[in-house]
């Protein structure tokens, strides 16, 4: 109780002198016990007087009662020495006992933002703000308590103070302004709920007396503080300060108050994807990535101007036209590499775009690429033959590379089911099985695995294949490689109309680019027999469209390190359908580990079908390998302060590297040895806490020196400066009390005298009911 | 009071009193020579003075003695007495008890001063050679001692006074009109009471009695507390007549409206009593007894004589 009252009193330990209050009523009920006996004659004259004067006399009784009540608190309300803080002062400094206090300055990037001399008021970027806000609570807190201590924590470093004060003495707090000019804003994000539970560990290791009030200064972006709705779940999740929440419920001694210091108006615009289409890149084979650029700002953009650089080559600029407010836009962009090996992408924002963009860091994007030289493909042949026409794969070869290689960037080897069993499929990045009937244990060893790390499987049905084999061994009841069951293969009847696709994924990447007349002909592929497919319940796919292409940098960042995910099993997709009655799936996929499977129930060559003739096989046959094929298993980026990974490759490289940040040659390159995992060495950095391009500088065991490239970006959702409104904070932070603080500049003048005490008024306010109470008490008398 | 006997008759009082007279100020009847006016003539008559004849005097009275002696008229002036009889009736109902010996030492309680005041009237009365009576009343006649003129009778009216037992509340109303029929001469009626009871039954009562022709004094006894209120702690008050009636109260909280109620029954009686040409003789247990009836009775005889 105590702590709550020292919020406004010096003295809260008087309070117990407030119980003197019961004092004129313990006074008043034992007057009413002691009493006179008086044997009385002319009683009824006593009767009617008090029959007249009862209610009267109640009042006035209650009255003085309550006067002398309210002396006794006001004397008492004196003792405790009551103080009072100009305005939300109180509000932030909390507590007057012993506090410990703690300052989380938010330094994430998006503290960079300087707002533009029209929109801002200060003119200051959001950091210098925050850092004096910083000082005014210190000095402020030093003011009223200088005996409390003070800890500074920025949320990039949420476990290492940054300043550590016993005492707010005033050399402490010239240390403090000090430590904070030096103080510069991260590129990272923050993750306030880190900080909030590293501060909650704080308080809970440090002595339980003591009261603590932990300060977040931050510009209160909406992503840092709301967490996103799930509908399906009922219950609220525990908010992020929820660690600190049981504290604060506990024991009402730990304060959170929230300062926001940033310019209301927030305008930005930011680079905030770069995505290759495809998983691999091709020397000599353009290759299409995809920009996002948002528009955080309230206006539309125009004229969006984007430049682009391979490595340190300008490409011609891109030109988006308009992004509305709030919007994204996302621009294709095809650029070819000319030469395999490590290579990166860099897009940034230029021209006009920038005049009102207060946030650069953000308006820079990069993507590293593996170049690979060829994509390597191998068939597997079910039928082969010296007669093309027989051949099952003659089309398919020809298919995948029309003109030679450096067109299609397609490498071929073909193979039969039986030099499956002992093959290296490692190199390969797409396997393809064409009528194969039946694989021994030790191929469909092999098989599992290669797609497991992440090789592409593209089996197309044949007259051969063994479908009880099929079912039993490559399906497993969903356990296996192949998406689906499979029934046993179906003949249109003769005469009868052929079958072609009807329906599909349009949104499959595959599939994007079969619109329009491309459609058309699609439709006029005639299929003549084809194995039935078993869907296996109604709950399948609704894989995102994209369909586990790069589109996620982290979760990208995730495959190198784990996907092995075989206990979850990924569902089956449907990619297309014929038209018969059932619409039986014609081309379905499913992820296997890292890999994917993907099953064609008609088969390559034209025995069940005439897709070969037509013209959409030779597109669709290119977009399934490239779609299926192998990613790069390099990161083409991460964020800042995610770790970076170079693998090895240990027969080529030695495993000592050297690294050179984006700071380099201000920074000296960094010595790194490559740490061994379960499959390839890997060159680890943890400390990417700035933007840009690093530099893996490998020495291959001749002595070559090799570069590889790792991009690291800004989070891109740190972009957004959409700020939290306080009612959404208010039900964000719905299970922990909270201070919140727009401006903590109006408290500025008033900083000078922190804290009144009351005593004077106190007592001549007592004096008064005093006063009262006895010209009352007389005048009643007289009267009564 | 059964206790001890209490000199009633009090030296100092009658040394303040004992030079006044108690003179009936309207005619009374008396059958002794007295003092006093007699409506009858040829009976004890007494030579007064002489006075010049003017033309209109009663020529009956002409002193032709006189006439003789100095050839001039003069008219024989007799002073027509008779003798006085006197009812005092002493209030003993249970409220004059006020304030009782075991709550405040030292003073009178109303009733000790209304027999103070009984004995002293029967003293002075008894001295002037008036026939005294006392009726000692509560709801109903407790003693009745007819009018006698002997010393003796002062005696045996003190001790009537000592044998009362304060224990009764007042029925006034029906016990006055009781006495005006049985006090078949006409009379002086000194009613010595605290009249604590509904003025509605007292004023009728007295008016009863004065209405049967006898001359009323109403000596109206009240104690300072009663007149005044002057209590300050709370108090339980409890009924002397009426011992079931208990109040505990702020006494100052009800002072006021006490007072007024106090005033109002005060101002009541004397005006009814004014009205019926009824002496009101207001008194405090507090106001010495001595001087409180020498003035009244200095100014009843300044009143009688300044009327004849």
């Amino acid at each position: 109780m105590f702590e709550s009252l020292s919020s406004f009193l010096l003295n809260p330990a008087m309070a117990v002198g407030a119980a003197a209050v019961a004092s004129p009523i313990l006074i008043h009920i034992l007057s009413k016990r002691r009493f006179r006996r008086v044997r009385w004659a002319a009683m009824d004259f006593l009767l009617e007087a008090q029959r007249r004067n009862r209610k009267r006399v109640r009042l006035e009784q209650l009255l003085l009662l309550i006067l002398r009540c309210l002396a006794v608190l006001l004397i008492a309300l004196m003792m405790m020495r009551p103080f009072v803080r100009p305005g939300m002062l109180a509000t932030i400094l909390g507590s007057a006992a012993r506090t410990e206090r703690i300052i989380l300055l938010d330094d994430s990037y998006s503290m960079q933002y300087q707002p533009t001399s029209k929109s801002g008021t200060g003119d200051r970027a959001n950091f210098e703000q925050a850092k004096q806000a910083a000082i005014r609570i210190a000095r402020w807190a030093a003011e009223d308590t200088p005996d409390d201590s003070l800890t500074l924590f920025v949320t990039s470093k949420p476990t290492e103070p940054v300043i550590a004060l016993p005492s707010l003495s005033p050399e402490n707090l010239i240390n403090l302004e000090y430590r904070l000019n030096t103080l510069q804003p991260s590129q990272t994000v923050a993750r306030m709920s880190d900080g909030l539970a590293a501060m909650a560990d704080l308080i809970n290791r440090t002595p339980t007396q003591a009261n603590a009030a932990v300060y977040v200064v931050s510009d209160f972006q909406r992503h840092d503080w709301v967490l996103p709705e799930d509908p399906a779940v009922a219950e609220k999740p525990p908010s992020i300060a929820s660690p600190l929440g049981g504290k604060l419920a506990e024991e009402e001694s730990v304060k959170l108050v929230l300062v926001n210091i940033s310019a209301p108006t927030a305008a930005n615009t930011a680079v905030t994807r770069i995505v290759s289409s495809q998983p691999q890149i091709v020397a000599g084979v353009p290759a299409r990535f995809e920009i996002s650029v948002s528009n955080f700002s309230k206006k539309p953009l125009a004229q969006v101007e984007l430049s682009v650089s391979v490595a340190e080559h300008r490409l011609p600029p891109v030109v988006i036209p308009e992004i509305q407010p709030g919007q994204t836009a996302r621009e294709p962009l095809e650029i070819t590499f000319p030469q395999d090996g490590s290579d990166y992408l860099k897009v940034e924002l230029a021209g006009a775009a920038l005049n009102d963009d207060a946030l650069r860091l953000d308006n820079t994007r990069a993507l590293a690429v593996e170049v690979v030289p060829v994509v390597r493909i191998l068939i597997v042949d079910g039928e082969a033959s010296n007669d093309p026409y027989r051949d099952e794969i003659y089309l398919l070869k020809t298919a995948l590379r029309p003109s030679g290689r450096a067109a299609s960037g397609n490498e071929l080897s073909v193979v039969d089911e039986q030099e499956l069993d002992d093959l290296e499929l490692d190199g390969y990045h797409v396997l393809i099985m064409a009528n194969v009937g039946q694989l021994s244990e030790a191929a469909q060893r092999n098989v599992e695995t290669f797609v497991r790390g992440g090789g592409g499987l593209i089996i197309f049905a044949g007259d051969q294949l063994d479908i009880e084999h099929y079912n039993a061994k490559l399906y497993q009841d969903g356990k296996g490689l192949i998406p689906m069951a499979l029934g046993d293969a179906e003949q249109a009847p003769p005469g009868a109309e052929a079958m072609t696709f009807a329906d599909w994924d349009a949104g499959h990447p595959v599939m994007l680019a079969f619109v329009d007349r491309l459609a058309d002909v699609l439709r006029q592929v005639r299929v003549f027999a084809y194995v039935p497919l078993k869907t296996p319940s109604p709950q399948i796919e609704k894989v995102d469209p994209v369909g586990g292409l790069q589109a996620n940098p982290k979760a990208e960042a995730e495959t190198l390190v784990a996907r092995d995910d075989d206990e979850k099993r990924a569902p089956a997709r449907i990619v297309a359908r014929f038209n018969d009655a059932d619409e039986s799936p014609a081309i379905v996929q499913r992820r296997y580990g890292r890999g994917i499977c993907v099953f064609i129930a008609t088969s390559a060559d034209q025995e069940w079908n005439d897709w070969a003739s037509n013209f959409s096989y030779l597109p669709m046959m290119l977009e399934l390998v490239q779609y299926a094929a192998k990613p790069s298993n390099t990161a083409g980026q991460t964020v800042v302060s995610s770790p970076i990974l170079c693998p090895v490759d240990a027969t080529r490289f030695k495993t000592a590297s050297l690294l050179r940040t984006p700071t380099y040659p201000v920074e000296p390159e960094i010595e790194l040895e490559a740490t061994s995992t379960e499959n390839t060495p890997m060159l680890t950095y943890n400390e990417t806490n700035k933007s840009g391009i690093y530099h893996f500088l490998l020495t291959t065991t001749k002595g070559t020196s090799v570069t590889r490239y790792a991009a690291v970006n800004p989070d891109a959702a740190e972009s957004n400066l959409s700020q939290v409104t306080s009612l959404e904070l208010e039900q964000s932070l719905h299970d922990v009390p909270f201070e919140y603080m727009d401006d903590l500049s109006v408290l500025a003048d008033q900083s000078a005298n922190a804290r009144q005490e009351m005593w004077w008024p106190l007592l001549l306010a007592a004096m008064a009911v005093l006063m009262l109470e006895h010209t009352l008490a007389w005048w009643f008398g007289t009267r009564g | 009071m059964t206790t001890e006997t209490k000199s009633y008759l009090q030296p100092e009082v009658l040394s303040k009193i004992g030079d006044l007279e108690f003179r009936a100020r309207h005619v009374v009847e008396g059958f002794v020579s007295g003092m006093h006016r007699s409506p009858y003539h040829g009976f004890s008559v007494e030579f007064a003075q002489h006075k010049e004849y003017v033309p209109g005097d009663d020529i009956r009275h002409l002193d032709w003695r006189v006439f003789g002696r100095t050839n001039r008229f003069y008219i024989k002036q007799f002073e027509e007495e008779t003798n006085l009889r006197t009812h005092i009736l002493l209030d003993c109902s249970s409220s004059m008890r006020y304030p009782e010996h075991d709550v405040d030492t030292g003073r009178m309680t109303k009733f000790e001063y209304a027999a103070t005041l009984a004995a002293s009237l029967g003293y002075l009365l008894t001295q002037q050679q008036d026939a005294v009576g006392l009726i000692t009343f509560d709801h109903e006649v407790r003693s009745d001692l007819p009018p006698l003129t002997s010393q003796a009778h002062l005696k045996s009216m003190i001790a009537q006074i000592d044998h009362v037992r304060l224990e009764k509340p007042t029925e006034s109303r029906a016990l006055f009109t009781q006495l005006a029929g049985k006090l078949h001469r006409r009379s002086l009626v000194i009613v010595i009471s605290d009249l604590l009871a509904d003025p509605k039954d007292v004023i009728p009562g007295l008016e009863r009695i004065r209405f049967a022709n006898h001359e009323v004094v109403v000596m109206h006894v009240l104690d300072h507390d009663e007149r005044e209120f002057p209590f300050q702690d709370n108090t339980l008050f409890e009924g002397l007549e009426a011992p079931e009636l208990q109040l505990l109260v702020d006494p100052q909280s009800l002072r006021s409206g006490y007072l007024e109620a106090m005033n109002a029954f005060i101002t009541k009686i004397r005006s009814a009593c004014t009205n019926s040409r009824i002496d009101y003789v207001g008194l405090s247990t507090k106001d010495a007894l001595d001087v409180a009836l020498r003035s009244y009775l200095a100014a009843r005889m300044h009143m009688i004589k300044s009327r004849s």
